[in-house]
């Protein structure tokens, strides 16, 4: 090979990277028209994405989640769907249901009719709202990408994503979402109180006479083609080995589980937690203008990533321990690969 | 849309790739160098954290050999005190350089650690061992070869970068342990101190120890050195004989018993089969123990068959406390050195009694009789406490079934269940029986809240009349506005029924009802 090509393959490498970066921040910018601050929120919303994963928001009424997976979709330009979930909702309300249509010839004939979970982007409003029959329903398409009602099995359309929303605060009348359900979600991540300069942002925007027009930076195709650019990073065997280790280290009485895991988690992450630090590594990689994932890039998803996947125990529920403090205990013990202090 | 070329094709160029590897092997070398260094800094710190703790070897041993020379008589330590402060001082020096040299040279570097240094160092996000690894490969991806390409301005960058030295400082020697410095001076300056000791006199006060009956076995006389005189033997001899007599009155003292040596020995020669406190009177305070109980059981009652018959019998006890004045007169005699005491008293105690005043003598006694009362009071407070906090086997009673309902053998009701769960007065305020609404559960709090002090004042007074105008009911006028719903009870159907069969009977009317 020569030197000619070498340089050319870098320099396609760096243009997917730039372009990656470029969509990134165009979609970012957009959906900053509607959504003031939350920076690090439309940042994993985006990032999920982009690699293929699930979102679960979680915060109290009024920040903003619905609308942030509203504004998403029309920048991305996907079809969207929002489910708002209640607990009366069954499995058919939002898959789809066979139903008897009149036919042309005059007859009648059972068709299915697709319900909202058919669709690129879709908004699972309150999904702790809905009974765990119907939280299971979701199980198939967020990770086999279909949905099967009756002997008919559906194949949901790429780019497929759900991000659903919970309010943390009001436990009455709602179904906390089983541990198989949270591991399907790349990310949660928390949204919290906008700062005070955030505010008058807020009311300048939405008080106004002025309405916001998101336009459509993006589509089917192109998310497609920037997924296929984050898997490409490269990943050096420190990374993935400091990966695993964090993963290791959320498992009780493991070989690099911290003292507070121990203690306090019943359930550690599973291997999906592994998968999802690595996809969420390479777009950190690519964001900083990087061809191969860094265990700093590890280390700033670990939080969101591996969070909703320690179930634990009631010593921590009763001493108020959260799952984030866990994690940066973990974080603090877990030695770099081949550090020598 | 720019479209990624195909992976999995060769990226890297032969050329780079050797010229990678080189500044990588360069890079490597260094890292390498440094972590050297590193090793032996840090092998010479956890070899200082160790120094005090191994200055006391030496002077362990040399007390210990010290010790050992003064009890059996050889000379265990032949080095002299000015070669055992040399060993004290150089041993610890010896094992921090051991140790320091021991650990920097097993050091094993791994070259992934030597590159990883230099990306921790300098912040280059593991790009050099990330390009270190995609160098090796044969058919890199698309992106490990831009990774590589990327890399190299930073291995450049790295090559010529200085790594921030590493100080090797003297080796601290923590604080905390400074102790064990201290602690080794003394053990030093006591085995000093217990080399000047004499052997001879050291052996005679082991033996005087270590004797086991009231016969010497003449161990000192075969540690005493050849140089003792005559005289000194003789000497020795009788103050041995002194410290026998004080020795066997010491060993018989929980029986309050002075024996002689000669009355001991001539039992032991003469009766095997005399009583065990003879055979017991030992030098150990186990068997003082055994000896004193042995005696008393020659001489009357123990002290345990006395627990045993308060124990047995309670009603006794006030027949024991009227010849509580007798008992206390035995005691009297006993400790006056008289056989038959009840063996109670402690042969400290005794023995001091031998050598007392005799105002002390009667002092003493009362002492003795205070201190044995209170601890009867003790032994009657326990068995009380024993015995409330133990309930009666025979006021046992099976706990009441829970189940309200009929059970599976018969369709009977459990009579006995109360939802209770068991023989105690108050239904339980949680779980099943708490409940079961057929069953009343009683307020735990019982009475009435207090009030507080409350104080009533009367006074007589005369009613006194006042004016009132009257109202004349025609004037009041009616009521324009409504005046609101007004309740009205309706009867139940039977007594309807009723009061219109009397109104209709009144009336002459038949009642149809009745028909």
């Amino acid at each position: 090979m020569s030197e000619t090509s070498n340089e050319t393959a870098v320099e396609s490498a760096q243009a997917g990277a730039t372009r990656f970066k470029e969509v990134f921040d165009d979609v970012k910018t957009e959906v900053g028209k509607m959504i003031v601050g939350q920076h690090h929120v439309v940042d994993g919303v985006l990032t999920a994405l982009l690699t293929g994963g699930h979102v679960l928001l979680e915060g109290v009424p009024g920040l903003g989640k619905t609308m942030l997976v509203k504004a998403l979709s029309d920048a991305v330009n996907l079809e969207f769907s929002r489910i708002q979930f209640t607990p009366d909702m069954m499995p058919a309300d939002i898959q789809g249901t066979m139903v008897l249509m009149e036919a042309e010839s005059g007859g009648h004939e059972l068709t299915f009719q697709q319900g909202p979970l058919v669709a690129n982007l879709v908004l699972a409003d309150e999904i702790n709202r809905a009974t765990p029959k119907t939280q299971s329903a979701l199980l198939e398409a967020m990770q086999e990408r279909q949905i099967t009602v009756g002997n008919r099995t559906l194949a949901l359309e790429e780019p497929y994503c759900v991000m659903a929303t919970q309010n943390p605060v009001e436990q009455e009348g709602t179904y906390p979402l089983p541990e198989a359900q949270l591991d399907r979600f790349l990310f949660k991540l928390l949204v919290g109180y906008p700062g005070e300069d955030e505010y008058t942002e807020i009311i300048d925007r939405t008080t106004g006479a002025d309405t916001v027009e998101i336009s459509h930076v993006a589509d089917n195709e192109s998310i497609l083609e920037l997924r296929e650019t984050a898997r490409a990073v490269a990943v050096p065997e420190v990374a993935k080995t400091y990966a695993i280790r964090l993963v290791i280290a959320t498992q009780p009485d493991s070989t690099y589980a911290p003292a507070g895991i121990n203690d306090y988690v019943a359930l550690g992450s599973s291997p999906r937690g592994v998968q999802g630090l690595m996809l969420a590594g390479k777009v950190q990689a690519l964001l900083n203008g990087r061809f191969a994932v860094s265990t700093d890039d590890i280390k700033a998803v670990v939080l969101p990533v591996l969070r909703h996947r320690l179930v634990l125990n009631f010593q921590a529920q009763a001493n108020n321990i959260s799952p984030d403090e866990l994690l940066t205990d973990v974080l603090g013990s877990v030695k770099l690969p081949h550090s020598v202090s | 849309m720019n479209s990624l070329p195909t992976l999995r094709m060769p990226m890297i160029d032969d050329a780079t790739r050797t010229e990678v590897k080189a500044e990588l092997d360069q890079l490597a070398a260094r890292g390498a160098s440094y972590l050297r260094r590193f090793a032996f800094k840090t092998s010479l710190e956890d070899a200082s954290r160790h120094f005090f703790a191994v200055s006391l070897v030496v002077p362990s041993i040399y007390l210990l050999a010290t010790l050992a020379s003064l009890f059996a008589g050889n000379n265990y330590w032949t080095y002299g005190f000015g070669w055992t402060l040399v060993a004290c001082l150089l041993v610890p020096f010896v094992y921090l350089a051991l140790a320091t040299a021991a650990r920097a040279l097993t050091y094993r570097h791994d070259r992934r650690a030597t590159l990883a240094l230099f990306d921790r160092e300098l912040g280059y996000r593991d790009r050099i061992q990330a390009a270190d690894e995609f160098a090796s490969l044969k058919s890199p991806s698309l992106f490990q070869a831009a990774a590589v390409s990327d890399a190299r301005s930073f291995i450049s960058q790295a090559i010529e970068t200085p790594l921030e030295p590493i100080q090797i400082a003297q080796p601290k020697l923590y604080l905390k342990n400074w102790h064990q410095g201290l602690v080794a001076s003394v053990l030093l300056l006591v085995g000093a101190l217990l080399t000047g000791v004499s052997l001879p006199q050291a052996a005679a006060s082991a033996t005087t120890e270590d004797a086991d009956d009231g016969l010497y076995v003449s161990a000192a006389e075969e540690i005493q050195p050849k140089e003792t005189t005559r005289d000194d033997r003789e000497k020795d001899s009788s103050s041995r004989r002194a410290d026998e007599e004080m020795f066997a009155a010491y060993v018989n003292s929980d029986a309050l018993i002075f024996v002689p040596l000669s009355e001991r020995q001539e039992d032991r020669r003469g009766t095997s089969n005399s009583t065990p406190s003879a055979a017991g009177a030992s030098a150990s305070l186990a068997k003082q123990s055994q000896s004193g109980n042995a005696n008393s059981e020659a001489s009357g009652k123990t002290a345990d068959e006395f627990k045993a018959q308060r124990a047995k019998k309670p009603d006794a006890q006030s027949e024991e406390k009227q010849k509580d004045p007798e008992r206390r007169d035995q005691r009297n005699e006993t400790s006056a050195g008289i056989p038959g005491g009840t063996g109670a008293s402690s042969g400290s105690r005794m023995s001091a009694s031998q050598t007392e005043s005799p105002d002390n003598k009667a002092s003493i006694p009362a002492m003795e009789d205070e201190m044995l009362d209170e601890a009867e009071d003790e032994e009657d407070e326990e068995q009380d406490a024993q015995a409330a906090s133990k309930p009666l086997i025979s006021q046992r009673k099976a706990p009441v079934d829970r189940n309200l309902s009929p059970s599976a053998d018969s369709n009977e009701e459990n009579e006995e269940a109360n939802g209770r769960g068991g023989p105690g007065g108050l239904k339980k305020t949680r779980g099943v029986a708490a409940m079961l609404l057929g069953v009343p559960m009683p307020d735990q709090l019982q009475g009435q809240i207090n009030q507080g002090r409350m104080k009533v004042q009367r006074e007589r007074d005369e009613p006194t009349a006042k004016d009132a105008a009257s109202v004349t009911a025609e004037f009041r006028g009616r009521i324009d506005q409504s005046v609101g719903s007004i309740p009205h009870h309706s009867m139940a159907l039977s007594m309807q029924q009723v009061v219109k069969n009397y109104f209709l009977q009144k009336r002459g009317v038949v009642n149809f009802t009745d028909e």
